[in-house]
């Protein structure tokens, strides 16, 4: 069975909806394929403070939310299944997903990227039992607890404050000595007493209790290499993200960490697919780089479909 | 909408069912929890008659999670006759849940 359109866009957070609602205005039959969660990382994020238009900030969730009405009420076919294979030709771009073969003349790649695993012994084990990528999500459970984040970005240690408002004691882990993450929040971890920083040191396994819970991690110092044995409830792993590429990898030409190159409009290796968001190989990668993103590859999209 | 249990419910409506229940452990406060609402919904809908999909908020009933060790939101489990046959936690698209149901 062929489903037909003129524009498929494969993502729904902010870059793939943003893609969905300007191929449509352009007057396109769009199909977007929303995978996991429409919202992407904007639905795990907490607030919002640095998309414009919000003068006291915006949940991701309610961001998201909102994006994901508009692109409803645009009249946009949205296809709630992941998407197996792309086959891409010369006029057009083959997807399968759910066993149906769709046909679409131009593909917009929004995949975006996902969370980085440590891959040290016991972690997948755990998850959802200790071992979190959400702060957001699972910060609660943890109440009045202890936990530990891992990282040095602006995920990690957005998430550390966030816990430090939640637990008795938060453990921020980090392989370096120093953070990469605004000066804004860098300024607020100093002033927050119950965040103890842990530099220079890595996780190197999970163990856990008979009951299945996390019962302490050990680390590495990156400088002496002394392990240490730390206790806590739980761990959050915001240890940067991964691009999700791999379904298109093998015929776009990607950088060095798989994401995707391509130029301003979005334009890929291979004519017909164009890239959005955070997918794409760039310096900075927001909400707000994302929606600017998913305009761009729409309308070269459309051009091209109309040429 | 789903119907959101009530700790006491659980036993009847979940673990004494007739065919097989998927349960929905959610919190009000969970950005994906809300995001996989309508999905849920959709799929109550569609498997009318089939299945049951029943929802439990985490704080309301955390009896029933600390029961069955969540500690993730959103975790959705599939019971059959009183026992859980398959989980997996975190968003997913519609046709995951669909497939946890069927297996």
């Amino acid at each position: 069975m062929h489903d037909t359109y003129d524009i498929a866009v494969v993502g729904a957070g902010p870059a793939g909806m943003t893609a969905a609602l300007y191929g449509k205005r352009a007057g396109m039959n769009v199909a977007l394929f929303e995978g996991r969660m429409a919202g992407g990382q904007m639905s795990e994020a907490g607030t919002i403070e640095n998309y414009p238009g919000f003068p006291d900030g915006v949940a991701g969730i309610d961001l998201a939310m909102a994006m994901r009405e508009q692109v409803e009420h645009q009249g946009i076919t949205i296809i709630d299944q992941l998407v197996d294979r792309i086959i891409p030709s010369a006029d057009h771009t083959d997807l399968v997903a759910g066993g149906i073969t769709y046909h679409a003349h131009a593909l917009i790649c929004a995949m975006g990227a996902h969370h980085r695993q440590l891959n040290v012994p016991g972690e997948a084990e755990l998850i959802g039992h200790g071992v979190s990528y959400c702060a957001t999500c699972d910060g609660n459970f943890f109440r009045g607890g202890s936990v530990a984040v891992v990282g040095g970005g602006d995920a990690a240690v957005g998430a550390a404050l966030y816990l430090s408002r939640i637990c008795t004691q938060v453990v921020l882990i980090h392989r370096r000595d120093t953070f990469r993450a605004s000066q804004r929040d860098i300024d607020r971890l100093s002033h927050t007493s119950n965040i103890e920083l842990h530099y220079n040191a890595e996780v190197l396994r999970l163990e856990e209790t008979p009951q299945h819970k996390l019962a302490h991690i050990i680390t590495r110092s990156t400088l002496t290499g002394k392990e240490s044995m730390l206790n806590v409830d739980g761990l959050f792993v915001m240890a940067g993200h991964i691009p999700s590429s791999d379904l298109v990898a093998s015929f776009v030409q990607c950088d060095d960490h798989g994401y995707i190159s391509a130029d301003e409009q979005g334009a890929t290796s291979h004519v017909g697919i164009w890239a959005a968001g955070d997918i794409r190989s760039k310096h900075l990668r927001q909400v707000t780089t994302a929606t600017a993103d998913g305009a761009n590859a729409a309308e070269a999209a459309a051009e091209w479909c109309a040429s | 909408m789903t119907q959101v249990l009530a700790s006491s419910e659980f036993q009847s409506k979940v673990l004494e069912a007739q065919g097989p229940v998927l349960v929905d452990f959610f919190a009000t406060w969970c950005g994906p929890c809300k995001m996989m609402a309508p999905v849920v919904d959709q799929i109550a809908d569609e498997v009318t008659g089939q299945a049951s999909v029943y929802k439990i908020d985490i704080d309301q009933s955390a009896d029933i999670a600390s029961r069955y060790n969540v500690m993730s939101v959103p975790t959705f489990m599939v019971f059959n006759q009183g026992s859980v046959t398959n989980s997996t936690v975190g968003a997913q698209p519609k046709s995951v849940l669909l497939g946890l149901l069927s297996k």
